[in-house]
């Protein structure tokens, strides 16, 4: 199996956004709304998920977008088209359930995680919903696929933090303007860990807002992707636990226990930098020697 | 002087039940306890003096006790092998397990656990021992009857399969100057060939007609007035012990060579005659030798003043005979003449004296297990051995070994009622004799298992390297030469891939190398593995007949030593397949059970194709063992040859997920083996699971084994366990992780299991590794709540003291938490590792797959699955087993498949 790398863009300008088209055929016949992958780029690499964030069956390609966090996110950034990863596997994790709502269905995607809501609102809208679209980041830089999230959005608010683009607000603002303006079915967030946290206290109906179903995607630390070896468990508040490989990437977002999960995902973090900092070395290193040499 | 003997003690309590059964009446019961109360007495005394010494010391106790040196060292073995000598470090040697457990100390178990190892020689002694006539012997073995059993052990204490000292090994006249010795004959005076000069006699004779002339000589000259011998009884080649007694009776023994005969049997019906001859094989020459010193039969065995023995090179039982000749010459008892072994045949006479032979190694499998397990071939504790081997037809070759027999002989001779002629010890005869004799000495009796070498404990867990470093060359021919070679191996049937054992042995042992790897490779095509993971010691040499003696022959050594040999010389050898049939088979899972099935169908030459999730092959070969148990290396090499084998293996492809089977029928695949496995952990139930520290064993061997992460940051993947780990399971992979997290570096690792070490299911090799490394156990010990810090790190872990109720379902006492015994262990990491259970993942996409209430896949013997042309095997079915079960599955769900296929695609019934 060889998954080469089709076409790669960067997304934005903050230059750690990357999107890849990869030769997946088999991946691509079976991936829908929902899915992830492993990859492994190199024989030392380690498995990383991806959620995919789009998909062509008659091309039989998969379309990635990451954002360079550790060493693994920027070795991938730094392989070219024409370059083969070495393992992908998947399609992983449970597709997102479609169905025709009563009201509309708000999807928020935070920074990288705006791309994994684009097969979301679109067969949540081929399925006949109305969309309304939050996207939003630090700053513009970091936003991306604006065109894209309004082609299968009836809506599209985008917001920033820092007011550089759109309204400068948190996702969650817009958020319970609209839950307060009109009845809403569910709610879909994808994004950094503490932005989805936030959405569920929002939804979750303990202040003054009325509850609303929320779904966040989860995109723990992994190995295998196959529930076989339970690194990426969760904790509800309940104390029950989860595997966000096969009972996920999609859980309901008010049984989740955000406060664990986050001090989960930070549990190799000495690992990750002394990673990274190798690979910057590496790097330099090759750098300094690919200028000697030219 | 009182004594305290529970063996005295049982037989007063029973007399009137020993009278009653008339073996003894009054006044020989006294003389009987009066014998054993003298012996008994002699033996607490040595026992005594033992204890008060502290020590075994022979000098001491024969000067303090003033006692023969025989006496002490013959009492010591008894003690020993009564248990009763571990104060001073003397386990028993035999059936430790068993005499350790009894309820009564200072009483031997019953012969019954002779007669379950194999061991029995069937002389029929403990059929005259037993005081109350509980035993019986007829076709073949004795049956101990348990209620007229009274339990005194006696029949154990006078066996000679049980223990036999050393020191009765001499002959009592060993200092002699006309004494010989020779290892395979053992002590001798002379060597003859000798023919009768009765011309009644040499008729009727089998050889030289020497022990019907001797016998006879001894009754004309009143030497005995009965002796045993064999009669043939109403069936043809049936031989029957009888007691005879007169000169006149001798015509009717006859001569029933290889039959078993518990002559001793008979032994007690004897007693009216003061002076006995017996005539035996050696193994009956044995028992008398023992119950010499242990004479629990007094005051009958004193009785015997000749001792005859038969040469043997094995014995049959009557029905093993019967079924001998049935299947390998197509004839019933009653044509057959006479029988015999010469020159690497056995022969037949039928009754028109036309001959038939057979080579000798294909009666091999009629024997007795028991005569496996001799290495006389002379009749060494006999006062005259007689038997044809070095000698010419009609005479017979006689040796006479003590005083008493050179007496009885020379009277023979000096009526000219035998002839005789020196065998001089550079004759041709003699060495046939010496070659044959030492052929039979047996090296399993004395030499013990080779041990492995092994990395030192202190070096190995700073590396990930083999623990054990496998046989040298000479260890190797060292413990073939151990191998029985019997005739019915056992191993094969222990063995769940059937691999032909003694055969591969066997050419190992002729240094045929290549064809030793075709031999085991016909049936398992991953002896590298195998030879390093498997349970051997619940398996193959479980079953191994070696067992008997104490240790099994190493059969996962050697054929590890195999398998190292091939890839030492880089070599792939790998059977020849069977034409392509140009049939698509699809083999869901590259574990032991897939690796496997795809083999033995690529074989068969179909076009097999291996669908795996991860990104290698191996299955937990690759993701569960360490690779100091099992190399990644090997596993790959095994994997090669697969592929030489024309096996496809396409990684990443969840089935389920990538592909389905319906795909996959699209594609043309025919049909279908799933071996996925059983990879889904299962977690403990008590608080702090989701804890940062907390792991599974599947995540934290998959890490290290897999993703290699013991090499960051080399490799990617991060591994974390800090100073202190804390391992909960007692199987294979709680020791796999321990042991793994001690090369990781950690300073301190637990084990904490719920029952106790006894009902640990890891294997009992890796236990010992894992103490020899220093890791802890905590046995009888429950998990109740993982404790964290405020960032969620786990800091410790509560535990309780557990005791063992009764057995559960597993038939292993239940663990029963005991009250109020909590208590804490800090830990810095803690892994789970207490089983795992069916994934879903591959069923779920079946929705008409009939799985059974847990989740794992339900077949039928042929592991075929409920759906047509679907088979499954391994853990999927089984739930967690071992890697060679899974073989065993793969390998049976292979045959079936190619039933299938050939009678749905190629029109063939098989």
């Amino acid at each position: 199996m060889h998954y080469k790398i089709l076409e790669k863009r960067e997304l934005g300008t903050s230059g750690i956004l990357f999107e890849m088209i990869l030769d997946t055929p088999l991946i691509a016949q079976k991936a829908h709304a929902g899915n992830f992958i492993l990859l492994r780029i190199n024989e030392t690499g380690e498995r990383f998920p991806l959620t995919i964030a789009d998909y062509d069956r008659d091309k039989g390609t998969i379309t990635i977008v990451f954002q360079v966090f550790g060493k693994s996110t920027k070795l991938l950034s730094h392989q070219n088209i024409g370059d083969e990863i070495l393992d992908v596997v998947g399609p992983l994790g449970n597709k997102i359930h479609i169905q025709k709502y009563q009201y509309p269905v708000v999807i928020i995607g935070g920074g990288v995680g705006i791309a994994p809501c684009y097969p979301q609102a679109k067969e949540l809208k081929e399925a006949g919903n109305k969309i309304i679209t939050i996207i939003g980041a630090r700053n513009t830089g970091l936003l991306f696929w604006r065109e894209k999230m309004r082609s299968v959005s009836d809506e599209l608010i985008i917001c920033t933090d820092d007011g550089t683009e759109g309204i400068k607000a948190l996702v969650t603002e817009p958020l319970e303007e609209l839950i307060v303006k009109e009845k809403i079915s569910i709610v879909i967030a994808i994004g950094p860990l503490i932005m989805m946290k936030y959405i569920a206290q929002t939804t979750d109906g303990s202040g003054d807002l009325p509850k609303v179903k929320t779904y966040v995607s989860l995109n723990p630390i992994m190995i295998d992707g196959t529930g076989m070896c339970g690194g990426c468990r969760f904790s509800t508040v309940d104390g029950d636990i989860y595997f966000a490989c096969v009972d996920g990437p999609d859980v309901d977002g008010h049984m989740v226990d955000f406060e664990n999960l986050l001090k989960r995902s930070i549990r190799f973090k000495d690992q990750e930098k002394e990673s990274l900092d190798k690979y910057d070395h590496e790097c330099k290193a090759l750098n300094k020697f690919q200028n000697e040499v030219s | 002087m009182e004594i305290n003997s529970p063996l005295i003690e049982i037989l007063q309590t029973n007399k009137n039940k020993i009278l009653e059964n008339g073996k003894f009446n009054k006044i020989e019961f006294e003389q009987f306890i009066n014998s054993l109360t003298k012996a008994e007495r002699e033996r607490y005394l040595i026992l005594d003096k033992i204890k008060e010494l502290g020590a075994i010391n022979i000098q001491e106790i024969q000067n303090q006790l003033d006692l023969s040196e025989k006496n002490v060292q013959c009492n010591i073995e008894y003690l020993k092998e009564l248990g009763l000598l571990d104060f001073v470090g003397e386990r028993p040697r035999f059936f430790a397990e068993y005499i350790e457990n009894t309820t009564i100390k200072g009483i031997f178990p019953s012969v019954a656990l002779i007669k379950e190892k194999n061991l029995c020689c069937g002389c029929g002694l403990c059929v005259s021992i037993c005081p109350v006539k509980a035993i019986d012997y007829s076709g073949g073995t004795f049956e101990i009857d348990d209620d007229l059993c009274i339990n005194c052990g006696l029949c154990y204490s006078a066996c000679p399969r049980s223990f036999f000292p050393k020191v009765l090994e001499k002959l009592e006249e060993n200092n002699d100057p006309n004494i010989k010795f020779l290892e395979q004959l053992n002590y001798y005076r002379d060597i003859f060939t000798a023919q009768t000069t009765e011309k009644r006699i040499k008729r009727v004779a089998q050889d030289g007609g020497i022990v019907t002339t001797s016998l006879k000589t001894a009754f004309k000259q009143g030497l005995i007035n009965g002796s045993f011998a064999v009669t043939i009884g109403d069936q043809p080649l049936k031989p029957l012990p009888i007691l005879i007694e007169s000169e006149g009776d001798l015509l009717k023994t006859a001569g029933a060579k290889y039959t078993n005969v518990p002559v001793l049997k008979i032994f007690h019906d004897a007693k009216d005659h003061n002076k006995l001859a017996v005539v035996g094989t050696p193994c009956i020459m044995k028992a008398l030798r023992k119950i010499s010193f242990y004479p629990f039969n007094k005051p009958f065995y004193d009785n015997i003043v000749l001792k005859i023995g038969l040469f043997c090179m094995e014995s049959f039982d009557y029905e093993k005979i019967i079924e001998l000749l049935k299947n390998e010459f197509h004839v019933y008892p009653s044509d057959v003449k006479k029988m015999d072994i010469d020159k690497g045949k056995f022969i037949i006479y039928d009754q028109e004296s036309n001959i038939s032979n057979i080579p000798i190694k294909r009666i091999k499998k009629y024997g007795r297990f028991g005569c496996f397990f001799c290495d006389d071939l002379t009749a060494e504790y006999a006062d005259i051995s007689v038997g044809s081997i070095g000698s010419e037809p009609g005479w017979s070759t006689v040796i006479i070994r003590t005083k008493k027999g050179a007496e009885f002989f020379q009277k023979a001779l000096d009526l000219n009622l035998i002839v005789k002629k020196e065998i001089e010890e550079d004759s041709k005869s003699f060495k046939e004799l010496s070659r044959i004799a030492k052929s039979k000495l047996k090296k399993y009796i004395k030499q013990r298992r080779v041990k492995m070498i092994e990395q030192d404990p202190s070096e190995r867990i700073k590396n990930f390297e083999e623990v054990p470093q496998g046989l040298t060359d000479n260890m190797m021919k060292l413990e073939v030469q151990r191998c029985l070679q019997c005739g019915l191996p056992l191993c094969v049937t222990g063995c769940p891939v059937n691999i032909r054992i003694p055969e591969f042995i066997k050419l190992l042992k002729e240094e045929k190398y290549i064809e030793a790897l075709y031999k085991i490779k016909t049936n398992n095509l991953l002896p590298a593995i195998c030879g390093r993971v498997c349970p051997q010691e619940s398996q193959c040499e479980e079953t191994c007949l070696l067992n008997s003696l104490g240790e099994p022959i190493a059969i996962g050594y050697l054929e590890r030593y195999i398998a190292d040999w091939e890839r030492r010389n880089k070599l792939k050898e790998c059977p020849d397949c069977a034409p392509p049939k140009d049939i698509k088979v699809a083999v869901i899972g590259a574990g032991p059970a897939g690796l496997t099935c795809a083999g033995e169908l690529a074989m068969r030459g179909y076009d097999v194709t291996i669908f795996e999730a991860f990104h290698a092959g191996g299955g937990v070969l690759t993701y569960g063992i360490p690779e100091f148990r099992l190399p990644k290396e090997i596993v790959n090499d095994e994997i090669e040859t697969l592929k030489m084998l024309n096996v496809k293996i396409n990684y990443n492809a969840i089935i389920g997920r990538t592909l389905t089977i319906d795909d996959l029928k699209e594609e043309g695949y025919k049909a279908f083996f799933i071996g996925v496995g059983a990879g889904l952990p299962i977690f403990i139930k008590v608080s702090g699971l989701s804890l940062n520290g907390v792991l599974t064993a599947n995540e934290f061997l998959t890490r290290s084994n897999l993703m290699k992460a013991y090499r960051f940051p080399e490799y990617d993947t991060p591994i974390k366990i800090g100073k202190k780990v804390t391992v909960i399971g007692g199987g294979n992979v709680a020791l796999d992780s321990a042991r793994t997290a001690l090369r990781l570096g950690a300073e301190r690792v637990i084990i904490v299991y719920r029952r106790s070490e006894a009902e640990m299911p890891a294997r009992r090799e890796e236990y010992h590794h894992a103490v020899e490394e220093g890791i802890e156990f905590q046995f009888l010990t429950n998990p109740v709540r993982f404790i964290g810090d405020k960032e969620d790190n786990v800091k410790q872990m509560e535990v309780i003291k557990m005791r063992l109720g009764e057995p559960d379902q597993s038939g292993r006492r239940r663990p029963i938490p005991i009250e109020n015994s909590e208590y804490l262990i800090n830990t810095d990491t803690i892994i789970i590792a207490i089983g795992t259970r069916a994934n879903p993942i591959l069923t779920k996409s079946i929705p008409e797959l009939r799985l059974n209430k847990f989740g794992y896949i339900e077949t039928v013997e042929s592991c075929q699955t409920n759906i047509e042309g679907i088979y499954a095997g391994g853990d999927i079915v089984t739930g967690s087993a071992t890697v060679i079960s899974a073989m065993g599955c793969g390998k049976k769900a292979a045959k079936a498949i190619d039933q299938y296929l050939q009678e749905k695609f190629l029109n063939k019934k098989e």
